[in-house]
C-alpha cells in the first residue's frame, strides 16, 4: 500500500492535468498517474477504472518530474538494474557502477526535452548510456580482450560424447574467440547498433531513436557489422562446422 | 542459427542488480535530484516549450535525446 500520496498540478506542462504521484513506504516513487477525462494535450494516461493509481508508464513519471523532481527516482528505480547491466556487459562491472549513475544524471538533466510521445524511456536511456560507453572505448576493447584471453564459455562439468564432446567444446570456443574479437574490431558505430539489437533485444525503431538517427542507417550499419563478422567466421575455416557445434552444445 | 544469432549467444549472462548493488548509484543521483529546488508552478519549464516567449522553437518539437 502507498504510504503517501501527492499531487501536482506541472503548469509547465502545458495543459496538463493533476499528476498523482504515489510513494512507497521504503520513500520511493511507485507511480505518476494522472486523471484521463481531464486530458486534453494529446498524451494518453493509463489510470484504473476505479480511478485508483496504476503503474506510471515513463512518460509520465518524466512528466511529473518536471515540476517534482523527486519522482525521477521511479525512472531509476524501473530501468537502473537493465542499463547498469547493459553497461556491464560492455565496459565491465568496475566501471559500470559509476555510469548508471552518470546515465541517469544526464538523463535527469535532460529530462525537460523528452518527447513524450514515446511512452517507454529505455530507447532514451539506451542512448545516452551508449553514448557514455562511446567515451570510455578503449574499456570496453580490454573487457572484449579480457574474455577473449579468458575464453568465452566456461568449460563443462560433463562435455559428453567423450573426445567428440572434447572437440565440440574446444571448437565452440574457437567460434566464440573469432566473434569476440570481431566484435572488438568493428568500429564503435556498428558495434552499437549489433550489441543493442543482438544482447539488448531492441528493434530498430528503438535502436533509431536511442542512437538517434534514421532506422536505414540503423538497417545498414548492422548488415555492415554482420557481413563484417560472417567474414571473420569464413576466414577461420570454421564457418563450415560453426552452426552445428553451437547447436549441439 | 545466423551469425546474429551467435553474436546474441556472447552476450555476458548476468543477473539484475538488485536495490543494495544500485544504492550507490541511487544515492548520488538523487542526492542532484533533491539539490533541485521544485520549479514554481508559473516558472517551471516543460517539454516542447519555446525558451523565448513570442518566438517558435527553432528545433520543432522536442527531440527524444
Amino acid at each position: 500500500m502507498p504510504e503517501h500520496l501527492f499531487s501536482a498540478t506541472p503548469l509547465a506542462l502545458g495543459r496538463l492535468p493533476r499528476t498523482h504521484i504515489v510513494w512507497s513506504a521504503d520513500n520511493r516513487v511507485t507511480a505518476a498517474v494522472t486523471n484521463e477525462e481531464q486530458h486534453d494535450c494529446g498524451h494518453r494516461m493509463r489510470v484504473s477504472a476505479a480511478g485508483l493509481p496504476v503503474r506510471a508508464d515513463d512518460a509520465a513519471i518524466i512528466e511529473a518530474s518536471c515540476a517534482e523532481p523527486d519522482a525521477f527516482a521511479g525512472l531509476f528505480d524501473r530501468h537502473a538494474p537493465l542499463i547498469l547491466r547493459y553497461i556491464a556487459r560492455r565496459v565491465g562491472q568496475s566501471s559500470a557502477d559509476d555510469l548508471v549513475a552518470e546515465t541517469f544524471l544526464a538523463a535527469f538533466r535532460r529530462r525537460q526535452k523528452y518527447d513524450t510521445r514515446h511512452r517507454d524511456a529505455r530507447p532514451w536511456l539506451y542512448g545516452i548510456a551508449t553514448h557514455l560507453i562511446s567515451q570510455h572505448r578503449r574499456e570496453e576493447s580490454r573487457q572484449l580482450r579480457i574474455r577473449l584471453a579468458a575464453g568465452s564459455a566456461p568449460e563443462p562439468a560433463d562435455p559428453g560424447h567423450g573426445d567428440r564432446g572434447v572437440a565440440a567444446y574446444v571448437t565452440a570456443n574457437a567460434v566464440r574467440g573469432v566473434l569476440t574479437a570481431a566484435l572488438a574490431g568493428l568500429p564503435g558505430a556498428e558495434r552499437d547498433v549489433l550489441v543493442l539489437i543482438a544482447w539488448e533485444q531492441l528493434s530498430y525503431d528503438e535502436v533509431a531513436r536511442a542512437l538517434g538517427i534514421p532506422v536505414g542507417t540503423v538497417m545498414s550499419r548492422l548488415s555492415r557489422a554482420r557481413r563484417r563478422v560472417r567474414e571473420a567466421l569464413a576466414r577461420t575455416g570454421l564457418s563450415a562446422t560453426f552452426k552445428e557445434i553451437l547447436s549441439n552444445e | 542459427m545466423n551469425d546474429l544469432d551467435l553474436i546474441t549467444e556472447l552476450r555476458p549472462e548476468m543477473p539484475l542488480a538488485g536495490p543494495d548493488q544500485l544504492a550507490h548509484a541511487r544515492a548520488r543521483v538523487m542526492a542532484v535530484v533533491a539539490a533541485q529546488p521544485r520549479a514554481p508552478r508559473s516558472a517551471a519549464a516543460g517539454p516542447h516549450r519555446s525558451a523565448r516567449p513570442g518566438r517558435l522553437p527553432a528545433g520543432g518539437r522536442g527531440g527524444s535525446r
